[in-house]
This record gives structure tokens, C-alpha cells and sequence, in this order.
């Protein structure tokens, strides 16, 4: 039966070659609007619920990265005197790394641009202060030496882990281990060299990574709550089931937490890397407080797919229009089908399906230009599973357009009287 | 075989009703070849479409091999028309797209459990009894108007119905060609098959079992 059906539209398609051809070039450039657009989420998506390295243990890590505060002489209820800042190192050192249900915690500071002096170059680098568990917690990749103890740290020695690129850049290879590295003009001895991860995304990478007691005390230890401190935390819990149980201990800490001179904690949850992602553009929301978070997550994954829909449907309502005016043509076909047995349920069957075909050989098409895009801007992160999984979105893409294109078009002539079909009328 | 119980059709539209049909009652015997004559607007294809289902009448009932139509649902109908009714029109309705065999096996993409095969077999079968066993492959266009409407036959008894309706099948023909049409469905209604054929020509009319007469949607005859 289907090969019945794709002799006549591939002969129809063949007789109008313009058409046909005007067609497949708005699905092909829509295709690859949607497949690039998948394969962009899919990456970043993949990087935030995924465990790509370093942070192979994503699935059952929480953050903390940003608290919200209030000011309390400030009626903050209306959303006024609110600051969504990043937690100072010893916030989280007090409230967050005694947390009996995780199984390790980690604290970081934002990568931070430090002045580099003394070396090949006068230039900044890209530094992050960590504590000893860093290494425990991320698992990176060492080409060379170590990581730098939680001995080194509480003795705040001036030791450093570099990236592979940074160590190309600055000692001109990667055999970097026991070389020194001046920043704002103090020493720092190379402990090892890893490799630096592709992940635009990655919480924990940059160029180098020091001891945070390197850094001066009054950076990190004094206790604060508004002016922050650029730190986050990572909180490993044994289990990706147990991270509920960590949330619930912390937020049975939270009310004990010593106010600010003149502020008040409102809000710090622990989030997944996921909900972190959602969230990244909208810190503001989380005075909502945590209960509220898992709803705006939905909202917002609700949201981007309507958006995502609604830029679909202008090319699909586009091609509804030409299909309209093609199927009309075949009014006759669909009485002769009708007056032999079709039911009008077959005839959209037939009539969707020899869309979906015209729209799969667009995908057919649009599937190496969207690979050919994205090895041109994204060079060397196109791997095997990735292309796969452009395949299948490029598929599914071509099909779910070619449906809603066809559906209305299907359904309204396959509703045609067949008596009206057969004498041409097609309205 | 064929049963009409005061059949009425109108046709209404906002300002206009129109009555094609009115009080049409008659039966049409296992076997029997009968014609429908009438001058043009007297409700001779509209008749036809009642008897095959392709039309719902106003009023009525139709009954076909003692199956009472009680429902005008799509499906329903639809897979009466599949099993029982073969049509032949008088513009043949061949599809350009399709060669001769494809269009022949219209009727049996419908009908379940045939393999592609046994439909092909089918086809062909069809094909030769209408002797156009060497033309498979051509495209309608390819064929004269004869040989066209043979296709035309062919598609119509490949599923083996019992009732034939042709709508002036030889209208668009020149007399040799549709005397050859005739030949077939004379040949058909031997073997067995229930003929009703509208035309407007006496002389075929004459070679049938029985005519019906209308005029201005009445039966008159």
C-alpha cells in the first residue's frame, strides 16, 4: 500500500519540480535551524544532567553558588532590598561542608583573572582557590604530576595545578611539573597538569587552580553574608537518591544561620546542575525560596518549549498553505480512492505520510549541512554518539514537521464528499 | 441484490432546494443488467451514487446482497463499497501518476489480508480478462480512450464484486470502441456479475435485461 502511495507523490513531486524544490529548501533551512538548535541543547543539556569530566559524579552532586539576601531594615517581602550574591568561603565552610549526608564537599572560588608576571608574557591568567577535597570531589585528568594535598592547603602553600593549555602558553609545553608560576607576583610551584575540558559549561575548570589559603585571609576568612565572597560549593551526596536527604539536613541548618549586621539569609538552596543551568539567567527567583524552585524549572523548560514550537509552526503554517493547494490538485485521486474502498481515516494516512516522506528527504539534506555548521563553529566536539544523536533529532525533526504540516491539509481533503471529489470540486 | 425503498435526494443550499431524487423504488435482481435512462438533470448519476454509496439519500432505504445500509459512517461505508460495489465511470478516473497495473490494485490496497503479491496476481488476472495483459506497465496516458476504459473495467472486477455500476461507460468512446466495452460487461453479467448502467444511448439500453426511465427525479418507467 505504501509504495502505492510514494509512486504518486514522488511522481507529483516530480512534475513539480518548482515546487517540490521551493518546499525542500524551507524545510531544509528549518531543519537545520531545529537540528542545529537540538544538537546545542543536547550538548548542554547532556553537560548538566550527564557526567562529563571532570564532574563525573554530576548526577549526585549538588551546588551552591548563589544565596539570596535581605536587607532587613527594607520591606524585602515586596521584592525590594533583595541581592542574590555568591556565598563567602566561610558560610559555606560553616553551614555547608559539616553536612552529615553528603559524603564530600567542596568549596571554590569563581575563576578569577590574577596578574601573571615573570613569565614568557605579561598577561592575566584564569585562576580558581579550592580546597584540598576539590581533587576528591572532580575527577580531572592529570597528563602530569598531582593534585596539591589538603596538607598543602591548610598550610597554604604556594602550589598550583595548571591546564595543558595554559601550560603550552606559558612554559611553551606541557612538561610543566616543578616549574613555578608567578602570580601577582608570587611564586606558585607546579603540582601537576591536566587537561583542560572542551565543556563551555564545566563548574570546575580554568587555567589554574591554587590553594585558597593562598589567596590574603581577608579574602576568604572573615564571615559574611551580603557582600558575598565568590565561593560555591559542590556537595557530593553517596547516592543520586540521596541528594533529597542532603537538601532536607540542609535546610533544617538554614534557620540557625547567623545573620549580617543588617541583613538576613532568605534563601540558599542546593541545587542540581541542571536546575543551576535553568535558573543561570534568573538568580532572582530564588527568594522564592527552594520549595518554589522545582515549579519555576518547569515553568521555564515549559516555556523554552513553546517558544522552540512556536518558531516550528511558522514554517509549518507556510507549508499547510502549499500543501493545501497540492492535495486540492488530487481531488480526483481521492474520489476514485474513496469510491474503491478508502476510508477518509487511510487518506490522511497516505496523504501525511507522503509529506513525512518529502520532509525526511529534506532531513536527508539538512543533516550534513547541520553537521557541516557545526564542525565549522564548534571544531573537534563532534563525536560519534553526538552525530548519532543529530540523526535521530534530524529524523524526528523531518517527521514531527512533516506531521503537523500535513495533518490539517490531510484531514480537510480526505473529509472531501466523494461525489464532489470525483466531479473535480475540491471545495 | 440491489433494493431501493422510496428514495429521496435533495440537494439544499440557502436559498435553493433542489430535489434530484423522489420516491425511486426499485430492485435489482442477483445477475440482472439493467439500464437507467433519462434526459440530462433527470437523476441518473445521482442514482447510481445512492445504489453504490457514494451519496446518502434524503430519505429511503437501500439495501445491497440483503445487507440494509443502516449507517452512513465513513469506514462503514467505505468497506461496503470495497467488498460489493465496483464502479466504472464514463471519464474513466485513472490516475496519471500510476501505471496500469497500480491503478488496477487500487481497490485491493483496501481490502485486508492480501500480500502485495497476491494483489499483483490479482491485477493481472483483471488485466488479461479485459485484454490488456501486454499494457501493465503503460501509463493512462499511453493507452487510447478503450483501452483506458478497460483499465477502467479491470479495476472495477479485480476485487470481485458482485455489482457493477457504470455511468455511461461508453460516453466518451466512439462506437467501435465502446461496442468492445459492452462486449466485457456482457461477458461479466454471464458469468454472473449484477450490472446497473446509466446511458443516454437507446441502442446499448436495448441490449439490456431491463430499463429504468426517469424524469426529473421520478421514475417513469
Amino acid at each position: 500500500m505504501l509504495r502505492n502511495y510514494l509512486k504518486v507523490a514522488l511522481k507529483m513531486f516530480w512534475r513539480h519540480k518548482y515546487f517540490t524544490g521551493v518546499n525542500l529548501l524551507g524545510i531544509c533551512s528549518t531543519l537545520i535551524v531545529a537540528i542545529t538548535a537540538t544538537m546545542v541543547l543536547d550538548v548542554q543539556i547532556g553537560e548538566v544532567t550527564g557526567n562529563p569530566p571532570p564532574e563525573i559524579h554530576n548526577d549526585r552532586t549538588l551546588h551552591l553558588s548563589r544565596i539570596v539576601v535581605g536587607d532587613r531594615s527594607r520591606d524585602f517581602s515586596h521584592g525590594r532590598g533583595i541581592w542574590p550574591i555568591s556565598p563567602a568561603y566561610a558560610f559555606l565552610d560553616r553551614y555547608v561542608r559539616p553536612l552529615e549526608t553528603a559524603e564530600n564537599v567542596t568549596i571554590f572560588s569563581r575563576s578569577e583573572t590574577r596578574g601573571l608576571h615573570g613569565g614568557a608574557e605579561e598577561a592575566g591568567v584564569e585562576v580558581r582557590s579550592t580546597d584540598g577535597a576539590f581533587w576528591e570531589v572532580f575527577s580531572f585528568d592529570f597528563i602530569e604530576g598531582g593534585p596539591y594535598t589538603a596538607a598543602e592547603v591548610d598550610a597554604g602553600a604556594s602550589v598550583a595545578v595548571i591546564s595543558d593549555r595554559f601550560a603550552r602558553r606559558f612554559f611553551g609545553s606541557i612538561e610543566a611539573v616543578g616549574k613555578s608560576v608567578p602570580l601577582d607576583g608570587r611564586p606558585h610551584r607546579v603540582a601537576g597538569v591536566v587537561s583542560r575540558s572542551h565543556s563551555p559549561r564545566v563548574s570546575a575548570g580554568t587555567d589554574v587552580w591554587v590553594p585558597v589559603t593562598t589567596a590574603p585571609a581577608g579574602e576568604w576568612r572573615p564571615y559574611r553574608l551580603r557582600d558575598g565572597g565568590g565561593f560555591s560549593a559542590a556537595v557530593l551526596a553517596p547516592r543520586a537518591e540521596d541528594r533529597e536527604r542532603v537538601r532536607a539536613e540542609f535546610a533544617a541548618v538554614l534557620p540557625r544561620v547567623e545573620p549580617g549586621e543588617a541583613d538576613t539569609l532568605l534563601s540558599a538552596p542546593l541545587l542540581t546542575a541542571f536546575e543551576e543551568w535553568v535558573l543561570e539567567e534568573d538568580w532572582q527567583r530564588l527568594a522564592e525560596g527552594p520549595s518554589a524552585i522545582a515549579g519555576i524549572v518547569l515553568r521555564t523548560v515549559l516555556i523554552g518549549a513553546g517558544v522552540v514550537l512556536l518558531v516550528l509552526m511558522l514554517p509549518v503554517l507556510h507549508l499547510v498553505n502549499i500543501n493545501i493547494s497540492r492535495i486540492e490538485e488530487r481531488a480526483d485521486e481521492i474520489g476514485v480512492r474513496k469510491a474503491f474502498g478508502g476510508s477518509s481515516r487511510t487518506l490522511v494516512g497516505q496523504f501525511i505520510a507522503e509529506n513525512v516522506l518529502l520532509t525526511l528527504v529534506g532531513g536527508l539534506l539538512s543533516l550534513p549541512l547541520s553537521l557541516g555548521l557545526w564542525m565549522h563553529f564548534a571544531p573537534g566536539t563532534l563525536d560519534i554518539l553526538l552525530m548519532l544523536r543529530a540523526f535521530a533529532y534530524g529524523t524526528l525533526c523531518a517527521v514531527l514537521f512533516g506531521a503537523l504540516s500535513g495533518a490539517y491539509p490531510s484531514w480537510r481533503m480526505a473529509r472531501l464528499h466523494p461525489v464532489q471529489a470525483l466531479t473535480g470540486r475540491s471545495t | 441484490m440491489i433494493q431501493l425503498d422510496g428514495i429521496e435526494k435533495v440537494y439544499r443550499t440557502d436559498k435553493i432546494e433542489t430535489l434530484a431524487l423522489s420516491n425511486i423504488n426499485l430492485t435489482v435482481d442477483a445477475g440482472e443488467f439493467i439500464s437507467i435512462m433519462g434526459p440530462s438533470g433527470s437523476g441518473k448519476s445521482t442514482l447510481l451514487n445512492v445504489m453504490g454509496l457514494l451519496d446518502e439519500p434524503s430519505a429511503g432505504d437501500v439495501s445491497l446482497n440483503g445487507r440494509h445500509i443502516n449507517s452512513y459512517a465513513d469506514r462503514y461505508l467505505a468497506r461496503i463499497r470495497n467488498e460489493e460495489v465496483g464502479f466504472i465511470f464514463q471519464t474513466f478516473h485513472l490516475i496519471a501518476d500510476l501505471n496500469v497495473v497500480d491503478n488496477v490494485e487500487i481497490p485491493l490496497l483496501y481490502r485486508r489480508g492480501l500480500s502485495g503479491k497476491e494483489r499483483r496476481q490479482m491485477a493481472l488476472e483483471a488485466l488479461e480478462r479485459v485484454g490488456l495483459g501486454s499494457r501493465v506497465r503503460h501509463f493512462p496516458s499511453q493507452l487510447s480512450g478503450g483501452q483506458q476504459q478497460r483499465v477502467a473495467v479491470a479495476r472495477a472486477i479485480v476485487g470481485k464484486p458482485r455489482i457493477l455500476l457504470a455511468d455511461e461507460p461508453t460516453g466518451n468512446l466512439d462506437s467501435r470502441m465502446g461496442d468492445e466495452i459492452m462486449a466485457i460487461l456482457r461477458q461479466l453479467n454471464d458469468e454472473g456479475a449484477t450490472i446497473v448502467m446509466v446511458t443516454h444511448d437507446q441502442r446499448l439500453a436495448e441490449t439490456t435485461e431491463r430499463t429504468v426511465r426517469l424524469f426529473d427525479g421520478r421514475q417513469v418507467e
